[in-house]
């Protein structure tokens, strides 16, 4: 069975254009000031994205649709805008599925395009400044060949 | 376990390509050899693919239902819309790149296109494309027209708060220089393994 939030941040751990601004830090949840230590560095660029309800369900199709909420994470607004940015463009290149594998198995994302232009923000648990992206995706719940 | 079934479901927009009529489709898996098919292109919104032709549909007297259907007539339309304002793209769709001048000598260039369509139209070959536009797996898959022309009456909207569109109607045309009369307008062909 897929997990259909890995399967989406599958997909961003292989875009060149997210890595090489936030590298491994991409996650579904923020890993600054980690109660034990060893997680992200302050003020570093990071990504996270979140599941937030209300995609219409498909309830014939096999298919997870996902609404999303990619938070991208700067030292300022400029450098988090800079981060949704790279996430944009690289969901611009999309055409079609992708294949990505995940603990899963191999998971097949139908679609991932954001749905609204991005909001600058201050994120509320780190009083980072963050931009934040909604998304929609689809996600084939079985695992493919 | 693992299925092959989610492939089935297709997703995502054609690259589009034409060429002169009867242009060799590419051999999948390579792709579309550029030197042969023009990129239109990039294109904005949904791309639709419509058949018309309804059936006749013959009665008799020993039966309340229809006995028969018979398809006189067919058509079939593939639409896109490209936000590519190049004049060499919307010459290829308005008229033909032929009529594509460069007005006056020396510099700065400048190019004319006439605004007048054709009477006859230009006839194309029709390829879209998807790198991963199989049903059957991680494969490329093509639709293949041989024959048809651009129609439709496109209306180009230029906007303070939007871009540019052309908004582009391609009519498959009989081709009866294919030996198969199944494959006058064209076929979809995509890799099963």
């Amino acid at each position: 069975m897929i997990d259909p939030l890995e399967a989406v941040l599958a997909w961003c751990k292989t875009q060149p254009g997210i890595i090489a601004h936030v590298e491994t830090r991409i996650a579904a949840r923020h890993r600054y000031r980690l109660a034990g230590g060893g997680g992200w560095p302050d003020q570093a660029r990071a990504l996270t994205i979140r599941a937030v309800g209300g995609a219409p369900a498909d309830v014939d199709g096999g298919s997870l649709p996902l609404r999303l909420e990619a938070r991208a994470y700067g030292a300022s607004s400029v450098e988090a805008l800079t981060v949704a940015t790279a996430l944009i463009s690289a969901l611009q290149s999309r055409n079609g599925r992708s294949v990505t594998a995940t603990s899963g198995g191999k998971s097949l994302l139908y679609w991932l395009i954001p749905e609204s232009s991005p909001a600058l923000d201050v994120d509320i648990d780190t009083g980072f400044d963050v931009a934040i992206v909604p998304l929609s995706a689809s996600v084939a719940l079985a695992d493919v060949i | 376990m693992a299925e092959n079934e989610p492939y089935n479901q297709l997703t995502g927009v054609y690259n589009v390509y034409v060429a002169l009529p009867r242009a060799t489709p590419p051999t999948l898996p390579a792709t579309p050899n550029l030197s042969t098919w023009h990129r239109l292109g990039p294109t904005d919104g949904d791309h639709t693919e419509s058949y018309a032709g309804a059936l006749t549909l013959f009665y008799d007297d020993d039966h309340d239902g229809p006995v028969k259907g018979i398809r006189p007539q067919q058509d079939l339309t593939y639409t896109f819309s490209i936000v590519n304002m190049a004049l060499e793209q919307l010459q290829r769709v308005l008229s033909r790149v032929h009529d594509l001048t460069n007005a006056g000598s020396g510099t700065p260039v400048t190019r004319r296109a006439p605004l007048k369509r054709e009477r006859v139209p230009t006839e194309y070959a029709l390829l879209l494309y998807q790198s991963f536009g199989s049903p059957y797996g991680e494969y490329p898959g093509y639709i293949y027209v041989p024959r048809g022309v651009f129609d439709g009456e496109p209306t180009i909207t230029r906007s303070k708060s939007a871009r540019a569109a052309l908004e582009c109607v391609f009519r498959p045309l009989e081709d009866d220089f294919q030996t198969n009369p199944r494959l006058r307008f064209g076929w979809r062909q995509v890799q099963v393994s």
